[in-house]
């Protein structure tokens, strides 16, 4: 991995992280135990903190910066699939952030809720917990399983 | 035919633009004054230039890729989001193309328009200046207002500021 400082703070990975050696670390943040960082991340905490909790899984590509104003935090055992982008943001625990998928300012993803790849969560939304959203603005989906069809995976 | 550029064109750097330690610059690049070029993006000029203009920023595993006669232009104050990917486009003095966004070959961004997260330009729109663009395919929404013009014409001079910041920094570094 690749660790650099930014205003005088270094990122702080618990040891028993995994951080793949591609991915980039700056500034203030934290990576807790167990969690999994996977190649071409960029974790940038020059503004204010990213931390990301236990057993969290940020995988290929997936870019998080801050607000100028707010934390970016990612629950203990949520995934952040490939390529997904994170601002200031909160994702609750065991939450699911879709491939290529973006989280803007502000806004919260509920525990064990689930963002659709490709999806746009807008400055300042809530996705209640447990709920799963879609499109760009994100949309709660309707829980009609035959809307949901083709959208696991 | 297509025609590529000479094998020996090299990138230009401004010494007053930073650099991340892990962007790609290859081929006809050029980084003007002021710019920033964040962690993981990748500026590809060895088919067509890539030019980057003073105080623009290019921000993390953003791809900005030149196309045989369709070279990527990024004027001058210019901010590229995260993730956002520019195929042989232009991107006018100001303008914000948010992240995760897409431009496709020929399309032009107005000065100070802003594209929304997430949106698809087609190939070939040319948005007048002042505009917000949103959508898959990206249409042309309304003039930018309230909110989103002053986050727009912030996001420049944020960008400029922590870029300072950046080379100010002396450290060594660790793996």
């Amino acid at each position: 991995m690749i660790l650099e400082p930014f205003d005088g703070h270094w990122p702080t990975v618990a040891p028993d992280a995994e951080v793949a050696e591609t991915a980039v670390l700056v500034g203030k943040v934290t990576v807790a135990a167990r969690a999994r960082i996977g190649h071409g991340v960029v974790l940038r905490a020059d503004i204010q903190r990213i931390r990301i909790g236990e057993g969290a899984w940020v995988q290929e590509n997936v870019v998080m910066h801050t607000a100028d104003d707010a934390d970016t935090v990612v629950g203990p055992e949520a995934v952040v699939e490939a390529g997904a982008v994170l601002e200031g943001c909160m994702v609750g625990r065991g939450a699911r952030i879709g491939a290529r998928a973006a989280v803007l300012n502000y806004a919260t993803v509920g525990d064990g809720a689930r963002v659709v790849a490709g999806a746009v969560v807008a400055e300042r939304q809530q996705v209640p917990a447990g709920a799963t959203v879609a499109g760009a603005p994100a949309r709660l989906l309707d829980e009609d399983p035959a809307a949901r069809a083709g959208l696991d995976g | 035919m297509a025609e590529r550029l000479p094998a020996g064109a090299c990138p230009w750097i401004d010494p007053s633009a930073f650099i991340a330690a892990n962007a790609v610059l290859a081929g006809a690049v050029a980084v003007g004054p002021l710019a920033s070029v964040w962690y993981g993006a990748i500026l590809e000029g060895r088919d067509a230039a890539v030019s980057v203009g003073a105080g623009s920023s290019v921000q993390d595993r953003a791809v900005a890729r030149g196309l045989p006669g369709q070279p990527v232009w990024i004027a001058e104050d210019v901010t590229i989001g995260h993730c956002a990917q520019l195929l042989g486009c232009r991107v006018e003095r100001g303008a914000v193309v948010g992240l995760n966004a897409t431009v496709l070959p020929g399309a032009v961004i107005g000065a100070g328009s802003l594209v929304a997260a997430g949106a698809v330009v087609p190939a070939g729109l040319v948005v007048p200046p002042g505009m917000l663009v949103a959508g898959n395919p990206a249409t042309i929404k309304r003039p930018l207002s309230g909110r989103a013009l002053q986050w727009q014409a912030k996001a420049a001079e944020d960008y400029q500021r922590l870029s300072r910041q950046y080379l100010a920094r002396r450290f060594t570094p660790r793996r």
